[in-house]
């Protein structure tokens, strides 16, 4: 009898944690979206119906559904999905519709080797959208790109930079090398700092940027300590007084993540906040301001960020952008949805400039690519790269972001 | 030069960290006591009750704070019925192998739950124990002082709760042989179900206090976790007062050693103390040699 009772709340446990899932408040987005996307999990997805008579063009996104980073993962997959839904309603490319087919990759370098084989072999994809990250771009790029289709992410950090090197790694973010330095120049230049506290986190992105600023920071002779947190920490005083007590006068700050509001719950409970600061993307973030503690906005005021496109950017574009955003999953976007927003109506242009979706033509038309407008900015085909440019932007005190800068890489 | 703020701000954050990593220990040693099985699950439970409390409770039904703590208790009361009377006793007998995977998968399906319940971003919760307080010339959030008092409440309660009590008796004489406690007339498993109950009650004051301290998300208490884990080795194994002086100890070393080495290296100081207990002694500090 005990068993039997046992069994069935065992039973009861799932159904209701099942049930629960099911009530889903739209937060995810894009699964219950109208349009042709479809998803699958690590094992891999069903043939899509219509693909057999050659009629969609089927392309993999891989996201960090779930992990760590599943935030990210469901921006870049709302944004995608939106983007196709658009496209497709619009009369698809070429008179053909796109398809896209999510595919978890976690949040884990790890996970995202699960799925870079079948990826890879699948042999029905014309093109693979991410990973979005660093880390597991590093750790799948060289799989993905023996497919010979084209390969889209948004890793950027030096190391990615020096290792994938294949020409089907395509980059649709500023690499971080162009965006730390042109932050460390513009403290320099336009802050005028002396003695700057470069407070980074301790990954892939965090050390990246910090190394490239340490070297820009040392051939102008500008004087720097250093301190790092890592990603899961929960509180970060102890580097806060550290910077302090070694009296530097501006902070450099460079994290993404959860970590990020922790760092800056941090720094306003140590007064540092009235340093001049040079943020990482995070502030722009609308996910990561709603984790912010009250009154940010006016204790971080005048702090600047560099980013490729913020909500508070004035353009017809991207105000209709957030309106739709905003209208399909009850969220504000970030620059990472734009990222991938912009991303798909860039491969519905190449797929057109190709007329086929033969991988090599694809490769080639993505590789011409020049002055391609979209929302992160410009896309000018170089060097593997997309983009070269970003905006530094100055926290106003409402929470709004003024333009101040526009820097083009070289 | 080490200033005195810096000093105190690391002792005290430290003490307060440290009881948090004491409760940690309780409460998965309430259940490693009496089912003799180790919780996998429990830094997914305390980030579980975290969403019941702030995201359910606080944002969603929008309730003032002491009755979503209340209503964030009874749920957390009844999972822990659930998951004793559908995980802990059932495979009390089974192979550790089994109870181990039982409890990680358990963790995995709240894990994803949280995920698609309440979505994947994070989730902001106004600070319900806002301001600084100024000690020693150190700038101290009010929340540490607030975490510290009821931390340190909660372990003494605790205490008594299981030493002056029927029930903390009962649980005490189920955790020493279950055997002779059957024999003698008590009923193993329902005290089984209290002490999981009794531990996710405290998994679930543990969220509370760790939110307005870090960012309500469904990573808040991974680390946390591996500490209060790591706290009850220190402080000796299954031992109730081990947990807490080992938290203790725990919270205030690795917040000083990061006073002189790089804090990026806080979390190994933590994992080094702990493997270095477990090679010199292994029954930890309030612990007794097995003969």
């Amino acid at each position: 009898m005990k068993k039997i009772i046992a069994l069935v709340l065992a039973a009861l446990l799932i159904i209701g944690l099942l049930a629960a899932c099911g009530g889903n408040g739209g937060q995810q987005g894009g699964g219950g979206q109208e349009g042709g996307g479809q998803e699958s999990g690590q094992d891999g997805g069903e043939t899509t119906p219509g693909e057999a008579a050659g009629e969609d063009i089927k392309f993999a996104v891989i996201a960090a559904i779930t992990g760590n980073s599943a935030s990210d993962g469901a921006s870049m997959k709302n944004a995608v999905q939106m983007a196709v839904d658009e496209i497709n309603a619009a009369g698809g490319v070429n008179g053909r519709m796109l398809v896209p087919d999510f595919i978890d990759g976690g949040s884990t370098a790890d996970s995202a080797l699960n799925v870079a084989q079948k990826v890879a072999s699948d042999g029905s994809y014309t093109a693979i959208f991410g990973p979005h990250f660093s880390s597991q771009i590093l750790a799948i790029g060289d799989t993905l790109s023996e497919a010979e289709i084209p390969v889209i992410t948004g890793g950027t950090v030096k190391k990615v930079l020096e290792t994938v090197t294949s020409d089907w790694v395509i980059r649709n973010r500023c690499p971080d090398t162009v965006v730390a330095l042109a932050s460390a120049k513009f403290m320099v230049e336009e802050m005028g700092v002396k003695k700057v506290g470069i407070f980074c986190a301790n990954d892939d992105f965090g050390q990246g940027a910090a190394d490239i600023v340490k070297e820009y920071f040392d051939s102008v002779g500008v004087e720097y300590v250093s301190e790092t947190f890592n990603v899961d920490d929960n509180d970060v005083t102890s580097q806060c007084l550290k910077l302090k007590d070694a009296g530097v006068d501006s902070l450099f700050v460079w994290s993404l993540g959860t970590v990020f509001a922790t760092v800056v719950r941090n720094i306003i409970e140590q007064g540092l906040n009235t340093l001049p600061i040079m943020a990482s993307s995070a502030l722009t973030f609308p996910d990561i301001q709603a984790t912010l503690p009250t009154g940010w906005e006016e204790a971080t005021k005048g702090w600047y960020v560099n980013t490729h496109w913020t909500t508070d950017l004035d353009d017809e574009a991207s105000k209709t952008f957030v309106a739709r955003y905003n209208e399909l999953y009850g969220l504000e976007p970030n620059m990472l949805a734009a990222a991938w927003y912009s991303t798909t109506y860039w491969l519905k242009d190449c797929v057109e400039r190709a007329g086929s979706t033969d991988p090599a033509a694809l490769l080639k038309a993505m590789q011409e690519t020049q002055g391609f407008e979209t929302l992160s900015g410009t896309f000018n085909y170089a060097d593997r790269d997309l983009i070269r440019q970003i905006l530094i932007l100055e926290q106003d005190g409402t929470g709004s972001f003024i333009f101040v800068q526009k820097v083009i890489g070289e | 030069m080490i200033s005195t703020a810096t000093l105190v701000q690391a002792i005290v954050s430290g003490i307060a960290m440290g009881l948090i990593y004491s409760l940690v220990g309780i409460e998965y040693t309430l259940i490693w006591n009496t089912t003799g099985m180790l919780n996998f699950a429990h830094g997914k439970v305390i980030t579980f009750c975290g969403y019941l409390f702030g995201a359910l409770c606080l944002k969603q039904m929008g309730l003032p704070l002491v009755w979503s703590l209340i209503l964030a208790l009874v749920l957390a009361a009844i999972l822990a019925l659930l998951m004793s009377s559908s995980i802990f006793i059932p495979l009390r007998t089974k192979d550790n192998l089994c109870c181990i995977l039982a409890t990680v998968m358990a963790g995995k399906i709240l894990y994803e739950a949280m995920r698609l319940i309440w979505g994947a971003f994070n989730v902001g919760i106004d600070n319900y124990f806002p301001g600084t307080i100024n000690i020693f010339g150190a700038t101290l959030p009010a929340t540490y002082i607030y975490v510290l008092a009821i931390a340190f409440v909660m372990v003494v309660a605790l205490q008594i709760f299981l030493n002056k009590t029927k029930i903390g008796k009962g649980m005490k004489c189920v955790s020493q042989n279950k055997n002779a406690a059957s024999l003698m007339g008590i009923n193993v498993t329902r005290y089984m179900r209290i002490a999981t109950i009794l531990s996710f009650v405290v998994c679930c004051f543990l969220s509370i206090l760790l939110i307005p301290l870090i960012t309500l998300s469904k990573e808040m208490a991974e680390m946390i976790a591996l500490k209060g884990f790591a706290a009850g080795i220190v402080g000796g194994f299954g031992l109730i007062p081990g947990c807490t002086v080992g938290g203790v100890i725990l919270g205030v070393v690795e917040n000083l050693a990061c006073i002189v080495i790089p804090s990026g290296y806080k979390d190994v100081v933590a994992f080094v103390l702990l493997i270095g207990f477990l090679l010199i002694k292994p029954s930890g500090i309030l612990g007794k040699k097995a003969k």
